[in-house]
């Protein structure tokens, strides 16, 4: 069961850009957008990203990215009945400017496949 | 002027880092000591709530402090306060099982903010985090 500590990949920020832009919704790309300005704590994010009941799948977008190092999440128990908030860490910032160069030419890729010129 | 690429300066400099695991009671003990034994590429320092004193760190360390339930964070936040440590370099990994605000009493009364938390069940889910949590820790000690 050995396993080495993981040291980040070559192009590790581009790699993650492009892991966020291939997802099939958008919703991990906008949490770290969104948490590129300040801090915000849950609530606010579930009022500005969901749509409807549930708020499963901004459990599961903040999930994936505190386990890649794009988020942080912190606790401010002076409000006891929302106390976590969500942060961008360096390497998030990093990744979503990434993936901001990177967009024109996903679009352009995702066109492209759309008329038939790339496979897949 | 470029911004040096995370790659480069985590490989360049993941030697210069501490990293110290800290439980103090099942499971929180079995989930560092299983993080230890198999992950390999990088030293861990184990301690104590109470033997935090005995710890000599390096400028950049980061520090896992697993919670189960009955734990509290008295010691770790006084030696937080005394030493003029800085909290932001501090982890608090809940077990599921365990109160976050119980378990949170003392540094809250400390003063100390909650900078980074994360819940786990085994050492499998600590690893990604902490990895993860470290090597950010390093670009940013290190950049």
């Amino acid at each position: 069961m050995d396993e080495l500590f993981p040291l980040p990949e070559p192009e590790h920020e581009m790699k993650l850009a492009h892991w966020l832009l291939g997802r099939e919704s958008d919703l991990d790309l906008r949490v770290l957008e969104t948490l590129l300005g300040e801090p915000q704590r849950y609530r606010d994010l579930r009022d500005m990203l969901i749509e409807g009941s549930s708020d499963t799948p901004l459990t599961r977008a903040l999930r994936r990215l505190g386990e890649r190092g794009l988020v942080r999440q912190g606790m401010n128990l002076d409000h006891p009945d929302d106390p976590r908030y969500y942060a961008a860490t360096s390497l998030g910032v990093a990744v979503v400017l990434k993936a901001h160069e990177m967009l024109p030419i996903q679009k352009t890729l995702d066109e492209a496949r759309r008329a038939g010129l790339l496979a897949g | 002027m470029t911004t040096p690429s995370f790659r480069d300066v985590v490989a360049k400099h993941h030697n210069d880092s501490d990293a110290v695991l800290v439980a103090s009671r099942e499971p929180c003990i079995s989930i560092a000591l299983d993080e230890d034994a198999n992950v390999h590429g990088r030293a861990f320092q184990h301690a104590n709530p109470d033997g935090l004193a005995e710890l000599e760190l390096r400028d950049s360390w980061i520090m896992a402090i697993l919670l189960c339930a009955g734990d509290t964070t008295e010691h770790i936040a006084r030696w937080i306060l005394e030493g003029g440590r800085d909290p932001r370099r501090v982890v608090l990994y809940f077990h599921t099982d365990t109160d976050p605000r119980a378990a949170l009493e003392a540094w809250h009364e400390a003063g100390l903010p909650v900078y980074s938390t994360w819940t786990i069940e085994d050492w499998r889910q600590l690893h990604k985090h902490f990895g993860a949590a470290w090597n950010v820790r390093v670009y940013d000690d290190f950049r």
